[in-house]
């Protein structure tokens, strides 16, 4: 078979694949080849997408749906953590500590957003953990040396943004008199710092989910996290209104800092609050989305 | 779980390749290269690959047919006892349709 001939095979999913590849793989060896033989099969692979081939499939996709709700959590949980790293750094200056101080609103809803923190990230270590743990397990057991090497990601990539910083702050920083934005090299390597620490989070966290994704773990084990995760994704519901209300709050009783330049990299606040309001809002949306999915399954497994 | 149905029109689009596939292999036990070569002779359609297997995977998930065991790559298929029940009203539907038909014909 040729290479975009066995490339359109790839497009049917694993599953048919598993039941199916061998004989028809035997049986396009033996069909004249025209453009449209190549068309139906491409066809076939999009309908058995759209139509899973036996009940097995369902059954596994209702039983494997905790775990992707689990880690669809987990990685929401991640974005949201990086938007708010940008609204922590962009709050931490004096002007917006006074003003969260001399505004009840302003300094109400921050209050929420760093309690908030607190619970959905107790949440995740608490649903997490025991997943991590079994996955370890399952890794020793197996002899997956692949899981724990990808656990290990994480712990690198921190090591990185950390080394990164240290290099920043206490090597270049001093070899240029500080580090500023408005000239070179800080106006490169400021940005690089963020930069740094969004590529660790993404890089940890997909090697997290792909760790999780293939242990072979107890399905009880993800039904328990399905509770850590709705408390996790409430608290990250409650997090997004607070820092929806601060913005407004802001706007409403500082409007000189609302409308200045004291966002992420000395960009327009406003801009930076609309940022990463958009950034938490889809990665909270995204979480609640995968929690009904999720809950529901849970409902149709427990017996009536 | 296998759906049995005798009602072939639920699988859409692969309802006339089913009808087919499941004629051919009342004439015996068929792997996929070789029911594409009968249903061309028999009926003058040939079926596209995936068209093929799509039809198989459906007919074989409602119990109408059933693997045997591989010759070679090549899986033949078989028709049960329900595929051959669901084949004969199907294709006692299409009788009664055909002779309708002529006879509304012959009085033209």
């Amino acid at each position: 078979m040729s290479a975009h001939e066995l490339w359109l095979l790839r497009l049917y999913p694993r599953q048919w694949r598993q039941r199916y590849e061998e004989e028809f793989v035997a049986l396009l060896e033996g069909c004249p080849r025209s453009p449209l033989v190549l068309l139906d099969v491409l066809l076939g692979a999009l309908d058995a997408h759209i139509a899973p081939q036996d009940n097995t499939g369902r059954i596994l996709q209702m039983i494997n749906r905790p775990r992707w709700t689990a880690i669809t959590v987990f990685c929401a949980y991640i974005v949201f953590v990086v938007a708010g790293f940008g609204f922590q750094k962009m709050t931490e200056y004096d002007d917006f500590v006074e003003a969260a101080r001399s505004h009840a609103a302003i300094g109400i809803s921050f209050d929420i957003v760093v309690a908030g923190s607190a619970v959905a990230l107790l949440a995740v270590l608490a649903g997490g953990l025991p997943i991590a743990f079994a996955a370890l397990k399952y890794a020793l057991a197996a002899r997956r040396w692949d899981i724990p090497l990808l656990f290990l990601v994480p712990p690198v990539a921190l090591a990185v943004w950390i080394g990164h910083t240290i290099l920043l702050t206490a090597v270049l920083a001093p070899a240029h008199h500080g580090l500023s934005l408005h000239t070179f090299p800080g106006v490169l390597l400021i940005p690089s710092w963020f930069g740094v620490f969004a590529l660790a989070a993404i890089a940890s966290t997909a090697a997290v989910s792909l760790a999780i994704a293939r242990s072979n773990i107890d399905a009880r084990v993800f039904r328990f996290a399905l509770g850590p995760a709705t408390i996790a994704t409430l608290a990250m519901v409650t997090m997004f209104i607070a820092v929806v209300v601060w913005g407004v709050s802001l706007r409403a009783d500082a409007p000189q800092l609302f409308n200045g330049d004291g966002g992420i990299l000395a960009t327009s606040t406003a801009a930076s609050w609309l940022a990463q309001v958009t950034i938490m809002g889809i990665a909270t949306a995204i979480a609640v989305g995968s929690l009904v999915r999720g809950t529901g399954s849970r409902a149709e497994a427990q017996p009536a | 779980v296998l759906l049995v149905d005798t009602d072939l029109s639920e699988l859409g689009r692969f309802s006339d390749p089913s009808l087919l596939i499941l004629a051919s292999l009342a004439g015996g036990a068929k792997h996929g290269y070789a029911m594409m070569e009968d249903i061309e002779a028999m009926g003058g359609v040939r079926l596209g690959p995936g068209t093929l297997y799509g039809a198989l995977a459906r007919l074989e998930r409602r119990g109408l047919i059933e693997p045997l065991a591989a010759e070679d790559r090549r899986r033949p298929y078989r028709l049960t006892g329900a595929g051959a029940t669901v084949l004969r009203e199907q294709l006692r539907s299409l009788e009664q349709f055909a002779a309708t038909g002529l006879r509304r014909l012959a009085t033209i």
